[in-house]
């Protein structure tokens, strides 16, 4: 729809434009091209970060990166001991198995809720982006609209005044002739 | 003189440069309001979310994490009555920071939701204020025309009664051996 109509417009433009400078065709093409640029580049961000509202990506992989880390610390300690040939005795033992439970509970817990601050802060963020840039659209759209109107009215009201110009001068023609006929 | 063809409306309708400002006006105002609906609809739903809980909860786990960290082998220490009673604290302060974050959290997105509306309203009222305007001037321009008009078609009725009037002064002074009675 877009296409047809800049093809009409453009077609109309030049012609009009020969004979005056072509600075409204130029700036036509111009402008059309960067608002069909926004809409090929720039809306389609905007509807991601629509979805991105309400993204729980952070959440979901919060326990995979508690569970890696807790794997790595616990490795780590593993090797340390097997580094120095150190033997633990069994209460040795337990007491580091329930440890590194405690930890792995609360490592995935902390994970959870550092998660969730950031999961809404991102998400927070990202709503307010969409916000603002709605509002900003929606701003703009409305001067535009606001133009056309302006426009619109303006060309009513010029034709209203020719049309009465038009009838107030047939009027006086009409006056004129009557005036003559009476008169000759 | 009278030679000047009608007006005709066609002429005056919008150039297809207009049409398309008027079609991407409409396109950017409606996607505007329906991005701007949807992050204020979420703000407002964030904002109308009870966090307290949440908030309580992240609290206290941050403040146990604080308080076993570095003893945690210490069964001593677990058991030291005064460090229960700094438990009991921090634990307590910490659900009393949780209900105040969740409510101060609630309070930012409810501006949040307020201010992004009052941005759309405040827009939608300067349109509907130029309508406004624009209706009264066409209103104004009417009265203005109907006016001009009246006066003309009332001038142009004054012209062949001018020349009636001056046919009859012209009868009269003919029948009268051109003494003109009053």
């Amino acid at each position: 729809m877009i296409g047809n109509m800049m093809k009409s417009v453009m077609g109309n433009i030049s012609k009009e434009q020969n004979e005056f400078g072509g600075a409204r065709s130029t700036q036509s093409q111009v402008t059309r091209q960067q608002f069909e640029d926004y809409k090929k580049l720039v809306q389609p961000e905007e509807d991601k970060l629509v979805q991105l509202t309400t993204d729980t990506s952070i959440i979901d992989s919060a326990s995979d990166r508690a569970t890696n880390a807790s794997n790595v610390q616990e490795g780590t300690t593993q090797r340390n001991i097997e580094r120095y040939g150190s033997e633990l005795t069994p209460a040795q033992r337990l007491e580091l198995s329930k440890q590194q439970n405690r930890n792995r509970t609360l490592t995935d817990i902390s994970a959870q809720n550092f998660a969730r601050r950031d999961q809404m802060q991102r998400n927070l963020n990202n709503l307010l982006t969409l916000g603002n840039t709605g509002v900003q659209q929606q701003i703009r759209g409305n001067q535009m609209l606001g133009i056309a109107s302006g426009n619109e009215a303006a060309r009513q009201s010029a034709f209203k005044q020719d049309q009465a110009n038009s009838r107030a001068q047939r009027a006086n023609t009409l006056g004129t002739v009557a005036m003559l006929a009476l008169t000759i | 003189m009278g030679l000047k063809s009608k007006p005709k409306k066609e002429k005056y309708q919008a150039s297809p440069d207009e049409k398309y400002q008027e079609m991407v006006g409409a396109e950017t105002a409606k996607r505007g309001s329906m991005l701007a609906n949807t992050a204020i609809s979420g703000l407002a739903a964030e904002a109308n979310k009870d966090r307290t809980q949440e908030f309580q909860n992240i609290a206290a786990a941050d403040t146990m994490q604080a308080q076993t960290g570095g003893r945690i082998q210490n069964v001593a220490m677990n058991l030291d009555l005064g460090k229960t009673a700094e438990d009991t604290k921090q634990l307590f302060n910490s659900a009393r920071l949780g209900e105040l974050t969740a409510a101060k959290t609630s309070d930012k997105l409810r501006k949040a939701a307020i201010d992004l509306g009052n941005k759309q309203a405040t827009s939608a009222s300067q349109g509907f204020g130029q309508l406004a305007r624009l209706s009264a001037k066409n209103t104004i321009g009417d009265m203005r025309n109907q006016q001009n008009l009246r006066g003309a078609i009332a001038g142009a009725y004054m012209k062949p009664l001018g020349a009636i009037y001056s046919n009859i002064q012209d009868t009269k002074s003919t029948w009268y051996g051109g003494e003109v009675k009053p």
